[in-house]
C-alpha cells in the first residue's frame, strides 16, 4: 500500500511546485496591487490551494494537507472579499506556502510520505483563525484555538484513516534496498523504477523535456513536408513545359520524385507515431489512487461505497493524464459527497445501503469516452434553481422557464455549490468549473452531464488520446483562413438561400427536427476582423454552412469555403494570450502561416449575446405596447429549437416557458397554468401526441389551445394530432413565423 | 530567463564605481550599453540590447479574431507562436505611412512577446554619460514609458522601458472579458 504510493509521489511534487510557484506569483502580485488583481486570478490562488490539498490528501500527505486546508480557507476569505489582504495576512500565506514547499522538497529528496515532519499546528491555527476575520496575531496560539469544529474534523479523520500498517512498508523496503545499491531516490517518470545496474534491463530514463523537444521537431517535420507534397506536381507541370530532347528525362524525375515523397510520408508518420507512444501512459495511473482516494473519503464521511474500474489499461499522452488528474479527482470527490446518500437514507429510498461508484473508459478511435457513474440521489433540480436565483445566476422567471438540463449545466458555473453546509471535502464550489475548463480547454474534449433524480448521475467526458495532433477543419470566412477543432463540427451543409427561414429577425435552418440558428462567420466575430467584405447575397445562391455543436447546443456558421480537413499539430496559446477567449489554439499550415482555431463555446456564447439583444429589444416594444402577456409552454427535445421558438414568441410580447420533453411538459402543466402549449412530436420519454393526450385530460387544459409544431409532414400524423385534440399543427418544414403568430392569436382570441 | 533592464544594468554600474571595485579588466573606455534604435511613427525609439532576442526584418503577422487594438497578432518563428503588440498603439503614435514593418522579439520579465515597429536603424553602445533622465515635457503619452533621453546623429532617441510597455498591455487585457 504505502510503497505503490511512491509511485505517484514525484508525480505530485512536480504538480505542487507547479502550483506553488503559481501561488508565489499570485500573492506578489496581491502584496504589490491588490486593487489591480482581477477575481479570475484570485480564484485561481484558491483552486491553486484547494488543488493541493486534494492531491496531498489522495496520497495521505497529511502534514500538507493540513497546512494547505487552513490556507484554502484563507483564499477563501479572500475570494469572497469577507477580508482585504493586509501586509499581515500576506506575511502568514508566505508563511503558509513556505511550510508546504519544504515539505514538497522534502518529498523530493526523500519520497516517504511517513518520514514527512507534522504540520506546523501554530501556523495552522494561526491561519484559520485569519481566515474567520479574528486578528491573527502573531502564530503563536495554542493548537486548541482552532475551532472545535474543524479539530473535531481532522481527528475524525485520523481516526477513520486507517494508518499504513509500518510493517510492509519496512520489508518492502528491505528486499528493495537489497535487490539494488541505490541510496538515491530518483523520481519516477512514469515507468517503472528500474535497477540501478545496466545489465538485464530493458528500460531507460528519458527526460521528459528531451521528449517534448522531438515531439515539437516532429511536428516541424510534418509541416515542412506538407511543403514538400507540392513539389511532385508542380515538377510534373515543368515537364510538360520542358523542351522536346529533355522531356522524358524530366518526367522520370518528377515520377521519381513524387515516389520519393511517398515513401517519405510514410515514413514520417510512422516515426511521429512512434514518438508519441513514449509519452503513453495508462489510465491506471489515475484511477488507482482515485479508487483508494475515494473509499477513504466515503469513510470519513460514514458511507460505504464500493468502486469498480473497467478499461483502465487504455493509455493516453501523459499531458492528458496530467491535465486529467485534476477533473476526474473532482468528479469523483462531488459522486460520494454529493451523490451518494448515507446509509439509512439509502435503505429509506428502497436502494442497497452500499452505494457504487463506477469509473469507466472505452476506446473509440482516436478518442477514449470515460465514464463516471454513481448511483446516488442525482442532482437536485429544485435545490439547484433556488440556489442560482439566490446567487443572482438566474432570475426567478428564467429560473422558472429553464429547461431540466440547462438547469443541470448551472453546476458548472464557477462559485456555484449545492451543499449547504461547508465541508471539508467539496462543496466550496471550487470543482466543477474547473473540471468544465480543463476537459474543454486543455483537454479539447467535451463533458456532458446525464442526470436521473433519486437514481444516479453520470458524468460522460470524452478525450483524444493525444494532443499533439487534432483532426482540425480550416475555411475561409470575410478573406480570412480559420480552423475549428473537428470535435466541435457536427456537419458541413451547402443550402440553398431560399431553404433559410427569417425568424425573429435572423436566420435559421432546419436540420431534421430542429431549428438551427444561422450565423455569418465574418459578422459575428469582429466585424473588423474580415478583410474582404461579404459577397452580395443575390451573388451566391447557395450558402455554406458548417454546424458547430457543443453539448445540446448548435450554431450553423456561413462560410466562404472550405479549406482542407486534416490532422494537424495544434499549438497552445501562450500564456499571456489567454484572455484571447474566441481562440483555442493555432496551427500552422504551409510555412510559416498561422492559423487561429475558434473556440466553439466561445463562439456560441458570442452568438447567443447577438441574439439576444435583438429579441430584448422587441420583447421590450412589444411589453411597453401591450396587455397582460398571455403565459405559453414550449416542449421540444432540441435546445436550439426551444430557444428560437421562445425568441419568436417572446419578441411578440408573450410570456414563454421550456420543457424538453413529454413529461417535463406535462408536470410543468399542471404545476403552473399556461394559456396556450406548443410541443414537438418526436421526443424522449413522452411524445407530442401522448403528452397532448394527457393534457386534455386535465380539467385545467380541456380548453386550452394546443398547437403541434413537428417535421412530420405524413397527412396521417396531422390527423392524429387533431385526433389527439390538438388545435392546429404546423409543420417545421413550412414554418413561417407570421403564420405560427397569427395561428395563436386567433386561438388566444 | 529575462534580461537585466537598462535601470539594472546602470545600478550595478554605480555600484562597482561607487564601490570602487573595477570588473575583472581594467575599464579604460566609458561604461556603455547596447542599444537597438529604431523608428517609429517619425520617431526615434531604443531599447537595451539585452531585452532584444531578435530581430525579424519584415514577417508577416497573422490576426487573431477578437484581438485588442493592441495586439497585432502572431508569428510563427521556427514553429514557436509568438505575439506582436503593436507598439504603435500602446504609445498612442498616429498611425504611420511607414513601408517597413519590422518586429524585435523581446524578452521581458513577464513574457517573452514580439513589437511591432517601423524600421531598425542601428544596434549601437551608447556611453552612460549620453544617457539623460527624461524631461517632465514628455508628451504625456510617452510618459510613462520613457525613462531616459540620449542623442544619436544628432537626433533625439526616447529609451523605451520595456517592463512599463508589457504591464500596460496586461493591464489592459486583464479585465475579465463580460
Amino acid at each position: 500500500m504505502a510503497i505503490d504510493r511512491s509511485k505517484f509521489i514525484g508525480r505530485f511534487v512536480e504538480e505542487a511546485r507547479e502550483h506553488l510557484a503559481r501561488l508565489d506569483r499570485g500573492l506578489a502580485d496581491l502584496t504589490q496591487n491588490p486593487g489591480r488583481v482581477s477575481q479570475t486570478e484570485i480564484d485561481a490562488l484558491f483552486r491553486s490551494a484547494h488543488t493541493i490539498k486534494g492531491s496531498a490528501r489522495m496520497l495521505r500527505l497529511t502534514p500538507i494537507c493540513d497546512t494547505a486546508h487552513a490556507l484554502e480557507d484563507l483564499l477563501g476569505a479572500l475570494r469572497g472579499r469577507q477580508l482585504q489582504l493586509d501586509e499581515h495576512l500576506g506575511a502568514l500565506v508566505q508563511q503558509g506556502l513556505d511550510a508546504i514547499a519544504n515539505a514538497v522538497e522534502q518529498l523530493d529528496r526523500q519520497p516517504d510520505p511517513d518520514a514527512l515532519p507534522p504540520p506546523d499546528g501554530e501556523l495552522c491555527a494561526a491561519l484559520s483563525a485569519a481566515a474567520k476575520g479574528a486578528d491573527p496575531g502573531p502564530p503563536a496560539g495554542q493548537p486548541g484555538s482552532q475551532s472545535s469544529e474543524q479539530a473535531r474534523e481532522r481527528a475524525t479523520e485520523q481516526a477513520m484513516t486507517p494508518q499504513p500498517d509500518p510493517a510492509p512498508t519496512a520489508t518492502a523496503t528491505a528486499t528493495q534496498a537489497a535487490a539494488t545499491t541505490t541510496t538515491e531516490p530518483s523520481r519516477p517518470t512514469g515507468t517503472e523504477p528500474s535497477a540501478s545496474g545496466l545489465s538485464g534491463s530493458d528500460s531507460l530514463r528519458v527526460r521528459i523535456d528531451q521528449l517534448d523537444g522531438l515531439l515539437r521537431l516532429m511536428g516541424e517535420i510534418i509541416a515542412h513536408h506538407e511543403r514538400l507534397r507540392q513539389h511532385p506536381d508542380e515538377a510534373r507541370r515543368l515537364a510538360r513545359l520542358a523542351e522536346p530532347g529533355i522531356t522524358p528525362a524530366c518526367e522520370a524525375f518528377a515520377r521519381q520524385l513524387r515516389d520519393d515523397v511517398q515513401t517519405q510520408d510514410g515514413l514520417i508518420r510512422e516515426l511521429h507515431d512512434r514518438a508519441l507512444a513514449l509519452r503513453m501512459l495508462p489510465l491506471s495511473m489515475l484511477f488507482e489512487p482515485a479508487a483508494r482516494n475515494l473509499r477513504e473519503l466515503a469513510r470519513s464521511l460514514g458511507k460505504t461505497v464500493r468502486c469498480t474500474i473497467k478499461g483502465d489499461s487504455i493509455a493516453l499522452d501523459r499531458q492528458l493524464i496530467d491535465q486529467l488528474a485534476e477533473p476526474l479527482l473532482h468528479l469523483l470527490r462531488n459522486a460520494v459527497d454529493h451523490g451518494l446518500e448515507p446509509p439509512d437514507e439509502r435503505l429509506a429510498a428502497g436502494k442497497p445501503a452500499n452505494g457504487w461508484v463506477r469509473l469507466e473508459a472505452r476506446r473509440d478511435g482516436r478518442w477514449v469516452d470515460i465514464t463516471i457513474s454513481d448511483d446516488g440521489r442525482g442532482i437536485d433540480l429544485a435545490r439547484v434553481r433556488d440556489k442560482a436565483i439566490r446567487k443572482g445566476l438566474l432570475s426567478a422567471e428564467q429560473a422558472a422557464t429553464a429547461s431540466d438540463s440547462e438547469i443541470v449545466d448551472l453546476i458548472f458555473t464557477p462559485g456555484f455549490s449545492t451543499t449547504a453546509l461547508i465541508t471539508d471535502i467539496s462543496g466550496r464550489g471550487v470543482g466543477m468549473d474547473v473540471v468544465k475548463s480543463s476537459v474543454l480547454d486543455r483537454l479539447r474534449g467535451s463533458i456532458q452531464v446525464d442526470n436521473r433524480p433519486g437514481q444516479g448521475t453520470r458524468f460522460r467526458l470524452r478525450l483524444p488520446l493525444s494532443l499533439a495532433m487534432t483532426r482540425v477543419l480550416l475555411i475561409e470566412a470575410g478573406g480570412e483562413r480559420l480552423g475549428f477543432l473537428a470535435q466541435h463540427v457536427a456537419e458541413i451543409l451547402r443550402v440553398s438561400r431560399e431553404n433559410l427561414l427569417e425568424v425573429a429577425e435572423r436566420r435559421a435552418v432546419i436540420l431534421r427536427n430542429e431549428f438551427v440558428p444561422v450565423m455569418s462567420l465574418a459578422e459575428l466575430l469582429d466585424p473588423g476582423f474580415a478583410t474582404t467584405p461579404a459577397a452580395a447575397p443575390a451573388a451566391t445562391p447557395e450558402v455554406l454552412l458548417v454546424i458547430l455543436r457543443v453539448g445540446q447546443e448548435k450554431l450553423a456558421l456561413e462560410v466562404d469555403a472550405l479549406q482542407d480537413e486534416r490532422d494537424l499539430v495544434v499549438k497552445p496559446v501562450p500564456e499571456h494570450l489567454r484572455h484571447l477567449h474566441l481562440i483555442s489554439g493555432f496551427v500552422s499550415s504551409g510555412a510559416l502561416a498561422v492559423v487561429s482555431l475558434l473556440q466553439a463555446p466561445a463562439l456560441l456564447d458570442l452568438a447567443a449575446r447577438a441574439r439576444g439583444q435583438s429579441v430584448r429589444a422587441g420583447a421590450k416594444a412589444a411589453a411597453e405596447a401591450g396587455e397582460r402577456a398571455s403565459r405559453l409552454l414550449v416542449v421540444d427535445d432540441s435546445l436550439n429549437t426551444r430557444e428560437i421558438e421562445k425568441d419568436v414568441l417572446e419578441a411578440q410580447g408573450y410570456r414563454v416557458t421550456l420543457a424538453e420533453d413529454g413529461i417535463d411538459g406535462l408536470h410543468k402543466a399542471m404545476r403552473d397554468p399556461f394559456d396556450a402549449v406548443l410541443t414537438d412530436v418526436e421526443m424522449p420519454r413522452m411524445d407530442g401526441f401522448t403528452l397532448t393526450e394527457r393534457l386534455r385530460a386535465l380539467d385545467a387544459y380541456q380548453a386550452t389551445p394546443i398547437i403541434i409544431v413537428t417535421s412530420r409532414e405524413k397527412e396521417e400524423d396531422r390527423q392524429r394530432g387533431l385526433r389527439v385534440g390538438a388545435d392546429a399543427y404546423i409543420v417545421k418544414g413550412d414554418f413561417d413565423q407570421s403564420n405560427l403568430i397569427a395561428t395563436l392569436r386567433a386561438l388566444l382570441g | 530567463m529575462s534580461g537585466p533592464s537598462l535601470d539594472d544594468i546602470l545600478a550595478e554600474r554605480h555600484a562597482r564605481l561607487g564601490s570602487g571595485q573595477a570588473g575583472e579588466v581594467v575599464d579604460v573606455d566609458e561604461p556603455s550599453v547596447k542599444l537597438v534604435i529604431f523608428t517609429l511613427a517619425e520617431q526615434r525609439f531604443a531599447l537595451p540590447g539585452a531585452q532584444v532576442r531578435e530581430i525579424l526584418a519584415a514577417p508577416q503577422v497573422y490576426r487573431v479574431p477578437g484581438a485588442p487594438a493592441t495586439l497585432e497578432g502572431v508569428i510563427s518563428v521556427r514553429g514557436e507562436i509568438e505575439s506582436v503588440l503593436c507598439l504603435r498603439t500602446l504609445l498612442q503614435l498616429p498611425p504611420t505611412t511607414a513601408g517597413n514593418k519590422a518586429v524585435l522579439l523581446t524578452r521581458g520579465e513577464r513574457l517573452h512577446t514580439g513589437l511591432r515597429i517601423d524600421e531598425v536603424i542601428d544596434l549601437c553602445d551608447q556611453p552612460e554619460s549620453a544617457l539623460q533622465p527624461a524631461p517632465d515635457t514628455l508628451p504625456g503619452n510617452l510618459r510613462p514609458y520613457v525613462r531616459h533621453l540620449t542623442e544619436l546623429g544628432g537626433r533625439g532617441v526616447s529609451l523605451l522601458d520595456l517592463e512599463a510597455l508589457l504591464a500596460a498591455y496586461i493591464g489592459s487585457v486583464a479585465r475579465d472579458p463580460a
